[in-house]
Parts: C-alpha cells; sequence; structure tokens
C-alpha cells in the first residue's frame, strides 16, 4: 500500500469519469471508486492495520483523494446534467414545422401612413382627421372652388341627399387650421376621401390620402420643392429628385405637379415609371391669397404651400400591387402578406 | 385635347421645326403634362392615290370584288377587296406590293406595320391593297375603304400629305386656360416657352355682302350672352370637305362631315371659338333669338335625342322655338344637310357658369360646351365668325348675304395688374432679373408698363384672352412656369425649436390597433359606402342612413351608420381559405343628426369580429377577454357588460352592452342565427363595437401606482349554488363592493349547470387575500369571508358542502 497506488487509483478515476457518457457510466464509476466494495474503501478499511507510526498519513492522504474523486464525481455529474444528462425519452423533435403564434396583421395603407405621419411630425407638422363627410363651403367654396366653378368637375363628387360632401379630398380642413392656429402653421392631414369613380384595377371610388400646408412669412416655392424632397428623402431612406411641373388646382397659385424619381429602378427605367424614370406622385403649390385670407391669413404678410398626395399608389408602387381594389375588399389573403 | 404639331408649326415662324421631345418635354415643364405623343404615318410606305375604274365580283367568292385600280402613269393594277363601299370612279389610298400599312386589328396610336405583298387570294392575283382610315392610322375607321375627295390626283403620294405629330394633353390642368383649347392658343404659348416668333395675324379682309337674304337677331340676355355675332350665306354647295381640311380633322380625332361643318370645327379647333351653322331655310323665319328656355320646352338635338329643357338654359330659337341649347348642341331640325344652300352661321359668347350648369342638368358634353364652359374671349367672336365665312365661301363656295350682325354691348376691357419684381425671389425663391421678368410677360403678349426705370414695380395689361390672370400670383405663375420649374433649387423654410403639439386621439388609435394586432386580429378596410341588401341581411333599418343622391350602385347608395353589415360581408370570403378569422376595422359611420360643426355626426367606431368552429359560449368569452384586454389598454378601469337584448343583429340571449360608469362604449355579442344565415356564415360568429372618441374622452390617462404587499396572499375557493338566471357578473360585482379587510380580488374560476338542477347553478370563485402589514391568520381570513358569505346568502345563494 504506498501513496503511489493511491494517486494511480485518482488518477485512473479522473481519466473513467472523463470518458463517461451518461448517467449510467457515471453511477457505475461511483460504485467502482467510491462503493462499498472499492478499492479505495478496501484501503481505507485496511489503514487500521497499518503500524501507528504510518496510519495517520495513510489515512489523512487516502481520505484527501477520497475527497478528491468524490469532486470529480461530483464535477462530471454536474457537467453531464448540463451538456446532455437529460434522459433520451425527454427529447423533442425541435424540427417538427408549426405555425406562427398569431399575431394580427395591419392594413399596408395604415402602416404606410403611420410612416408618413410620423417623418412628418418630425419635420414639425401637426397632424389632423378631417371630417369624413363635410360641407359644401369647407370642400370647395373655401378652397376657392365656388359653386358652378369648372374646376369642380376635376373631382367627380358624390352628394348625400342632404346636401353634403363625402370629401373628395382632405383640403377640406385648410380652412379650419388656418383659422385654429398661428403662423407658422405647420399641418398634414391623412384621410379617406372619396370619388364618384366607377372602381378597376388602377380606379377606386375610395381613396387614403394625406396633404400638407405650411405657412409663414416667407415662404417659397423653392421651400415647398426642399421640404417635400426632405420628406420624400426620409421616405423611402435614400435620396431622390424631384420634378416639378406646372399643373392646376383652384386652390394653389402657382399650382403644380412633382414627380420623383422612380424608386423602383432609381431612373434606369422600368415597367412601373413606363420607361421614363418619373413617377408622378402628389399635386402641390402656394396656397392661393383667397385660401389664406379665408383662414384669417394675410396673404400680404404670409405666405405657405400645401400638398396632397395618395397612400394607395405609393403602396401599389413599393409591393407592385396590380389592383387597388385589393385595399378594401378585405381579403386576407392580402392583408397577411403585410 | 389632341394637338396636331403640324397645325401648331402654321403659327410658329417659317421653316422652325421642332423635334417632339423637346416639344413634349418643354410644354411638360412649362404649360401641362403632354400624356401621349406619337406619329402618325411615319410607317406607312407606298401608297399612292388610285381610281377605281370597274369592279367585278369575285368569281368564287361572294363577299369579295376584284377591283381594277389607276395608280397613274397609266399603270392599272387589279385588286381583290372585301370592303362594301367602293364604286367606280372613287378615288382611294392604295398601298402597293412593298408598301407598308398599319394593323387595323390593334389600337390606333400603337399599331404595328406590315407588308403589302403581292398574293392570289382565291384563285385570283392581287396587287396591292385599297386602305381603310385605320390601315393607315388616321383614325379608328375600319368600317370601309377611305374614299377620297376627288380634286386629288391619281398616281399622287399619299402617305407624305399624313405624316404628322399627335400631342395629347390633360385637358384637366387647362381648366384654367381656356385660351389653350385651341391650336392657336397652344401656339401663342409655345412661342413663348421656345423663345420664338409668333406668327399669327388676324385677316383684316372686311366681309362685303353681295346676296340679300334678311335676317335679325336679338339677344334677350345679354348677361348670359355677351357678344353674339352672325352672317348669312348664300348658295353654298354642300360636299365632301378638301383633303387639307379632312387631314386636319382626323389628325386630332374629329370625323369629317361636309364641308361647311368641318369648316365650322375646323375654326373652334384653330381658334377655340365654337361655331355653329344653321340651315337658313329652315328656320321658321329669320330671325334669331337668344333667350332663356321656358320650362317644359322642348328640343331634338343633333345627336337625335329629345331633350327636355329647363328654364335655366340659354337657347338660341327662331320665333316658333328652340334651334339650338346655346353652347351645347344644335337642333336636328335646323341641322345643315346635303341639301342646304342658305345657312346662318353663329359665333357667339355664352357665359360659363350658364353652360356648366345646362351640360350637367342635360347630362350633355360636347366640345363646344368644353370650350364655352372654362369662359371664352369675346374679342375672338367676330374674327372667328369672319374665318369660318372666309372658310366656307372658299370650299363650299356661297356668297355673303348679310351685314355682319354683332350684338355686343358690354366689351371685355383689358385688366391692368401691378406687379413688383421683388416678389419673385420672396415667393418662388428664385432669381429672375427684372429685364427677364418684362421678357417674359412680353413673350405671352402681355404688355409691361414700367412707371419707373429704378422701381421694381410693374403696371402689366392683361389681353382678353387671359381670363386666368387677376392677380399678382398668377403673374408670378407666369413667370415661374416659363423661366422653367426644372431650373428651381430645393430650399428648406427656417424653422424654430418649437415641438409639434401632438394629436393625442390619433396615439390613442395608434395604440389601439397595435393592441389589436397584437391580440391577434387582422385589420381589414371595407367601403364607407352600404346598400339596402346589406342592411336587411343585418337586421338592420337603411332608413337612418345617410342616402347618396348621385350613388355608383344601389351597393354603395348609403353611408353606413355602422360597422357591422361591412364586415359581416368580409366573413364568407374570407373563411373559403381560412378555418377562423379574427379581424377587425376602425373608421367612421355616419348619422343624419348633426355634429357641434352642424355636419351629420361621424364617430369613429371599432368592430372586431371572431368566426371559429366552437359553441358560442366559448367564442363569446374569446372574444370578452379580448374586448377586456383592450379596454385595459384604452385605459378603461371600470367597464361592466350589461345583458341585454334589443341589439338586433345579435342572439338575443348573447349580447351584452359595453359600459363604464353607466355610459355605453358600446356592445358585443353572438350573431343572430337569421343574419349568420343571412350572410351565409357556416361557423359561429360573435363581435363587439367600441365607440373611440368615448374611450379616448373617458380614459384614465395617468397610471396609479400603489405600494405592493411583502405579506404572502392567500387563495380561497368558494362554491355555492344559486338561481339559474342569476348574472354571474352582477354577482361578483356586488360581493366586490363588501366591506373588507383583505380581499384583493375576486375571480370567477367555475360555472357548473348539472342536468339534475333545473333551476339552479354552481358559481365556484376564487378569492385572493392579503394584508399590507401582516401575514394573514386563519380568523382574519374567515372574517372577510364570512362576509362574502352573507352577500351570496342575500342573493339566495347556498354554500356548498366541500
Amino acid at each position: 500500500m504506498t501513496i503511489k497506488q493511491l494517486e494511480k487509483i485518482t488518477k485512473k478515476a479522473s481519466d473513467e469519469l472523463l470518458q463517461a457518457k451518461d448517467q449510467r457510466d457515471l453511477e457505475k464509476l461511483r460504485i467502482k471508486y467510491l462503493g462499498r466494495k472499492s478499492e479505495l474503501t478496501r484501503i481505507l478499511r485496511s489503514i487500521k492495520n497499518l503500524p501507528q507510526k504510518k496510519r495517520p498519513i495513510m489515512g489523512a492522504k487516502a481520505n484527501e483523494i477520497r475527497k478528491r474523486i468524490e469532486d470529480l464525481y461530483n464535477d462530471a455529474t454536474e457537467k453531464m446534467k448540463i451538456s446532455k444528462a437529460l434522459d433520451k425519452d425527454e427529447e423533442i423533435d425541435v424540427t417538427i414545422p408549426v405555425k406562427a403564434q398569431a399575431i394580427g396583421h395591419i392594413h399596408p395603407i395604415t402602416q404606410m401612413l403611420w410612416r408618413a405621419e410620423e417623418i412628418f411630425q418630425k419635420m414639425g407638422f401637426e397632424i389632423f382627421e378631417p371630417f369624413e363627410i363635410d360641407d359644401d363651403y369647407h370642400n370647395f367654396e373655401s378652397v376657392n372652388i365656388p359653386p358652378g366653378h369648372p374646376a369642380r368637375d376635376l373631382w367627380d363628387t358624390f352628394w348625400t341627399e342632404d346636401g353634403f360632401i363625402p370629401i373628395t379630398h382632405t383640403s377640406s380642413m385648410q380652412v379650419r387650421i388656418l383659422k385654429s392656429r398661428k403662423p407658422p402653421i405647420r399641418a398634414v392631414v391623412p384621410g379617406k376621401v372619396f370619388r364618384n369613380e366607377r372602381t378597376d384595377p388602377r380606379h377606386e371610388h375610395t381613396l387614403s390620402q394625406i396633404e400638407g400646408i405650411y405657412v409663414d412669412k416667407g415662404i417659397s416655392l423653392s421651400d415647398m420643392i426642399g421640404t417635400l424632397k426632405t420628406f420624400f428623402d426620409a421616405f423611402y431612406g435614400k435620396d431622390v429628385q424631384v420634378k416639378v411641373v406646372p399643373d392646376y388646382f383652384p386652390f394653389v397659385e402657382p399650382g403644380n405637379g412633382m414627380n420623383l424619381s422612380c424608386v423602383i429602378c432609381d431612373m434606369k427605367g422600368c415597367r412601373v415609371c413606363k420607361h421614363t424614370g418619373w413617377l408622378e406622385i402628389l399635386g402641390c403649390g402656394m396656397i392661393h391669397p383667397n385660401v389664406l385670407r379665408e383662414g384669417g391669413i394675410d396673404p400680404d404678410v404670409y405666405s405657405g404651400f400645401a400638398w396632397g398626395f395618395g397612400l394607395d399608389r405609393l403602396v401599389m408602387l413599393k409591393y407592385g400591387i396590380e389592383d387597388i381594389r385589393h385595399f378594401r375588399n378585405g381579403d386576407l389573403r392580402f392583408i397577411r402578406q403585410f | 385635347m389632341l394637338l396636331s404639331k403640324k397645325w401648331l408649326e402654321q403659327y410658329l415662324p417659317k421653316g422652325i421645326k421642332i423635334k417632339a421631345s423637346k416639344l413634349r418635354n418643354r410644354i411638360t415643364y412649362s404649360l401641362a403634362e403632354v400624356e401621349n405623343i406619337y406619329n402618325v404615318g411615319e410607317e406607312l410606305t407606298n401608297i399612292v392615290v388610285g381610281e377605281i375604274k370597274k369592279i367585278k365580283p369575285h368569281p368564287k367568292s361572294d363577299n369579295l370584288h376584284v377591283a381594277i385600280v389607276d395608280i397613274g402613269n397609266s399603270r392599272k393594277k387589279t385588286i381583290v377587296c372585301a370592303a362594301k363601299n367602293i364604286f367606280e370612279g372613287a378615288k382611294v389610298p392604295v398601298a402597293l406590293p412593298g408598301g407598308s400599312v398599319l394593323n387595323p386589328e390593334q389600337d390606333l396610336g400603337s399599331q404595328d406595320s406590315f407588308e403589302i405583298k403581292e398574293i392570289e387570294i382565291k384563285k385570283i392575283k392581287s396587287s396591292g391593297m385599297l386602305c381603310s382610315q385605320k390601315e393607315l392610322g388616321i383614325s379608328d375607321d375600319h368600317k370601309g375603304i377611305w374614299i377620297l375627295p376627288d380634286e386629288l390626283n391619281v398616281g399622287e403620294d399619299f402617305c407624305g400629305m399624313l405624316k404628322d405629330t399627335i400631342l395629347e394633353i390633360e385637358n384637366k390642368s387647362l381648366t384654367h386656360r381656356s385660351d389653350c383649347f385651341s391650336h392657336l392658343g397652344i401656339a401663342r404659348e409655345l412661342s413663348a416657352i421656345l423663345k420664338i416668333p409668333f406668327d399669327y395675324e388676324e385677316s383684316q379682309e372686311i366681309l362685303v355682302p353681295t346676296q340679300t337674304l334678311p335676317l335679325v337677331v336679338k339677344v334677350e340676355d345679354p348677361k348670359l350672352c355677351q357678344r353674339y355675332t352672325a352672317i348669312a350665306i348664300h348658295g353654298v354647295k354642300i360636299q365632301p370637305s378638301p383633303l387639307w381640311l379632312q387631314l386636319k380633322l382626323l389628325a386630332v380625332g374629329v370625323k369629317p362631315i361636309n364641308n361647311v361643318v368641318d369648316a365650322t370645327n375646323f375654326v373652334m379647333l384653330d381658334m377655340g371659338q365654337p361655331i355653329h351653322a344653321f340651315d337658313y331655310n329652315k328656320l321658321d323665319a329669320p330671325r334669331v333669338i337668344v333667350r332663356k328656355a321656358k320650362k317644359g320646352e322642348e328640343i331634338r338635338t343633333l345627336d337625335g335625342d329629345i331633350r327636355r329643357l329647363g328654364s335655366d338654359q340659354l337657347l338660341i330659337t327662331d320665333p316658333k322655338g328652340p334651334i339650338a341649347i346655346a353652347g351645347i348642341m344644335g337642333g336636328l331640325d335646323t341641322e345643315v344637310d346635303n341639301d342646304t344652300q342658305d345657312i346662318i352661321i353663329e359665333s357667339a359668347n355664352f357665359e360659363m357658369y350658364n353652360i356648366r350648369r345646362s351640360t350637367n342638368e342635360l347630362g350633355l358634353r360636347t366640345e363646344a360646351s368644353t370650350r364655352f364652359e372654362k369662359g371664352q374671349d369675346p374679342h375672338t367672336t367676330l374674327p372667328a365668325l369672319k374665318r369660318v365665312a372666309e372658310l366656307i365661301t372658299e370650299t363650299a363656295g356661297g356668297e355673303i348675304a348679310s351685314e355682319v350682325i354683332d350684338i355686343y354691348k358690354e366689351p371685355g376691357e383689358e385688366r391692368q395688374l401691378e406687379f413688383d419684381t421683388d416678389d419673385v425671389p420672396r415667393f418662388l425663391g428664385i432669381e429672375v432679373s427684372k429685364e427677364e421678368v418684362i421678357h417674359i410677360f412680353e413673350s405671352l403678349h402681355l404688355a409691361v408698363n414700367t412707371p419707373e426705370v429704378s422701381s421694381t414695380k410693374l403696371s402689366v395689361t392683361i389681353p382678353t384672352f387671359r381670363r386666368d390672370l387677376n392677380i399678382k400670383e398668377d403673374l408670378l405663375e407666369e413667370v415661374a412656369r416659363i423661366f422653367g420649374y426644372d431650373k428651381f433649387h430645393p430650399t428648406l423654410p427656417v424653422r424654430d425649436l418649437k415641438s409639434v403639439p401632438k394629436n393625442f386621439q390619433r396615439e390613442f388609435e395608434k395604440m389601439l390597433m397595435f393592441t389589436m394586432s397584437s391580440l391577434g386580429f387582422d385589420e381589414i378596410y371595407t367601403y364607407s359606402f352600404i346598400g339596402e341588401q346589406h342592411y336587411r341581411k343585418t337586421l338592420l333599418d337603411i332608413d337612418k342612413c345617410l342616402k347618396l343622391k348621385n350613388p355608383l350602385s344601389p351597393e354603395l347608395a348609403y353611408m353606413r351608420n355602422s360597422l357591422v353589415p361591412s364586415i359581416l360581408e368580409k366573413v364568407k370570403l374570407n373563411l373559403a381559405n381560412f378555418d377562423e378569422i379574427l379581424i377587425y376595422e376602425m373608421s367612421r359611420i355616419f348619422f343624419k343628426e348633426k355634429n357641434k360643426e352642424g355636419l351629420p355626426n361621424q364617430p369613429l367606431n371599432i368592430i372586431g369580429l371572431v368566426s371559429k368552429h366552437t359553441d358560442n359560449k366559448e367564442l363569446y368569452f374569446t372574444l370578452k377577454e379580448k374586448v377586456i384586454a383592450l379596454l385595459g389598454q384604452a385605459g378603461i378601469a371600470t367597464y361592466a357588460f350589461e345583458k341585454v337584448d334589443s341589439i338586433p343583429y345579435f342572439h338575443p340571449g348573447q349580447q351584452a352592452l359595453i359600459t363604464t360608469n353607466k355610459v355605453v362604449l358600446g356592445n358585443i355579442g353572438t350573431l343572430h342565427p337569421q343574419v349568420k344565415d343571412n350572410w351565409n356564415i357556416d361557423p359561429n360568429t360573435s363581435l363587439f363595437i367600441l365607440d373611440i372618441e368615448k374611450l379616448f374622452e373617458l380614459q384614465n390617462k395617468e397610471k396609479v401606482y400603489k405600494r405592493f404587499s411583502k405579506y404572502p396572499y392567500v387563495k380561497r375557493d368558494l362554491s355555492f349554488w344559486v338561481k339559474k338566471d342569476t348574472q354571474t357578473g352582477h354577482l361578483v360585482k356586488e360581493l366586490e363592493k363588501g366591506n373588507f379587510s383583505y380581499v384583493k380580488d375576486i375571480e370567477v374560476k367555475d360555472i357548473y349547470e348539472p342536468k339534475t338542477k333545473q333551476d339552479e347553478k354552481s358559481i365556484t370563485i376564487q378569492v385572493i387575500l392579503q394584508s399590507k402589514r401582516i401575514t394573514l391568520s386563519e380568523e382574519e381570513i374567515n372574517i372577510d369571508i364570512s362576509v362574502l358569505i352573507e352577500t351570496i346568502k342575500k342573493f339566495g345563494g347556498t354554500l356548498r358542502k366541500k
């Protein structure tokens, strides 16, 4: 019985414990090295037969070894638990395909609207919601479209029997906003608008629109171009080119249309932009002095611009949606893609 | 509106040929969008004028003819042809072998060409093809061969005559520019835009009558007819117009009719002034009276329809009755026809608002009314009359047979506008010199007066044809567009650091939508318009809805006052693709009652619907859990579900109002079996509605923090029998009102309705007790429990033994 012998046992136990594959292996090793019939137990028992002088040393050594093996065993058990100590029958097939937890989808137009609203808010614009049914004054007269004016034909208008209008544009809020705020006035109005138009893949009688106004001292048409470009840069997350052309809307003077460099092909020419490199996106212009005056703003002191664009078209462009009617027919095969 | 480039170029200095692409670009940047541009005649080759010498039937076919056609230089071709309108002696376009024509099956403007070959048709060799207008790309007419005017020489090359470039401009963006509804007007614009001279001079010739036909005109309403000019012509010979005139009309999509009608159309397209010609001899008497219609008066218009007239419509009449609806359409009874010899030509100026109202009332829109309703220049009325009279005497013969009648009581005057060049940088953000501004105005035929050389102020004279220039901003637009929008540089306004007022309701709505989404609901949009059928199926009454005066269809004839019918319409559609659905919509609904603004009241509602193959009870509670979650997010701390039976689309025994402190927020229930049937919905379906604005108004905006207890809580279950019709929600509400020390929460764990008990059910509640100061002892717990038991007994409940 030597210390060397004891060291040998330790080494052997340590090696074997390291190679144990499962809980059963470990248990076998525990019995082998620490059990009642183990060599170590035998040695410990036999210490009493040693000469008095040797006993304490051997005793201490044997106990130390036992402690070491116990520690090794405990470590191995712990490791085994952490790594793969669980029984086979607890295993699960983690690859089984499952359906996603149901989280509702938000309508693509709503999503686009929020995105636009957020950018405009950061740029300092306040959000107003329109009345969806309004009167002739707010929808037409107050924005410089008197009764009988040919400009009324620019919109195919619905009328209720008692003479109200499902709004043809969110410009119906312009004069209300001008009256309720003092310059500088920055506001956007997102809302539903209605046009008396038969539906087909490219036409809808119900549309989502966002329009805005900016009124302050010294606001110029170049400011309008810059502001809208800034918005679209943020909206598309890239530098877009803008092209301003003349157009006619009675509530602005000058009246303009604004085209954006095609965000699909970056002006290389594609089907969407009809190979022109440009997309017609919005109507805009300098607010007509009659409208400013109607809103209690002195056009000799202040100037401003206004614009409006449809969300439907932007969403269609973004995802390549072929039929505008998908937006409002409530088909979840459509909605669940967004 | 279609414009012919060839026609426009007539009014620009000779020899100037503008590149089509440049034309498109500059018009788009400085006037209005060019929607389309296409070349006519470009691909045609080897087409000559031929004369049909002989027509024989095809020996092998009843539908074909064999034509012998003279193509000049004493060459004749045998051509097999199917058209029925050819006759011997007719001049026709002949495509010779090797030449190209266009595919008549394709759309005008995008036709492909194909080559003509010598072929054998049923054993007869055909050496060429007689062409229709469509095969030459000049009109949509493919009904027969184009019969050409006799004046043409046999063998003449025909392709060159057809060559032109056609521009299509968006009418809407020119709504304010009545002067641009003509070639002359657009050419005048082009001269300013392209900085080239405008080459047009009004004819100064005086029309001298060489015959005498009596003619009197009386204008009864000079407000609606500012100017009326007319002239009589004697002895016209009605026949097809000369080719140049036909081609001009065809190029811009107008069908040639005869030399008189074509001349009136030509002058309208050229000068913008609509012209009308009457058959002199068809008038009751040569007295033309311009007056308002008498109620119930009728006229048969040129299109053959009988029009019943209202009292505001302006008419052209003879002593017997109406002969035209002023500015809109002539009458059939006084139409110029092939036998017409004497005519009256009318060129007049009618008030735009009246014309527009009449076109709307009559549902009749014409080229003439389109121009009149935008306002015409009264200074063009007379020159246009002279122009058309000259053209008619030239192409139809005849002699001027009356003085020029010109009734013009209050001549329109040129306006003066003040303009400050300092406004250009301020308002437009561009630097344009004073000289350049003056140059821009002058190029647009606006006369500029500079009172002082050093001053920035200008006085600008507006010609009568520019009815759209009324304020200085209009002039600023002229500077901007002629300067060119492509030369503007984007700038940003200077803005303060003030934060933007938040729209809290909008934020609230957004938060609710996110919540709906996390509760599993998909958002859908449906129309605000609804039909009677939808309401009937939903057991709702459509009469309370606002009705549209001009709906698109009966299904879209009303503005909905409930979101229920629209969402139900979408259930079946989706169940065809999904086993169960959870959908919602947030939208306004509309009532006849007025809001504070005097508008139809239009609250914002949210509707949520679940449709699933499960029993109604489970479905109801699934939805109720979601509603409570939503109410929680909305900050509605106290709420109640009050049993009702009055909501028609719900099962009478499975519906409730959702309230907070007695205010109704909405309702919830499972669908009435009849409604389910009507909508063809198979699985059970439950839905709720909430009024967003009420939620927003009544929400607890601030969260309240309470210190939580460090001591353990205790749970106690209590089971008891109560009458079957006991409303559990009520009972729990009552229990909660008890005078407790430690009860924190009462939850319903189970409701048991054994078949053995007819009138009773068992309710098990779980009571949570907790103190902030101590660990509860059994005695303390029992004090609270006995309070609960007292209340249960008051409700007639008996405790179940454990």
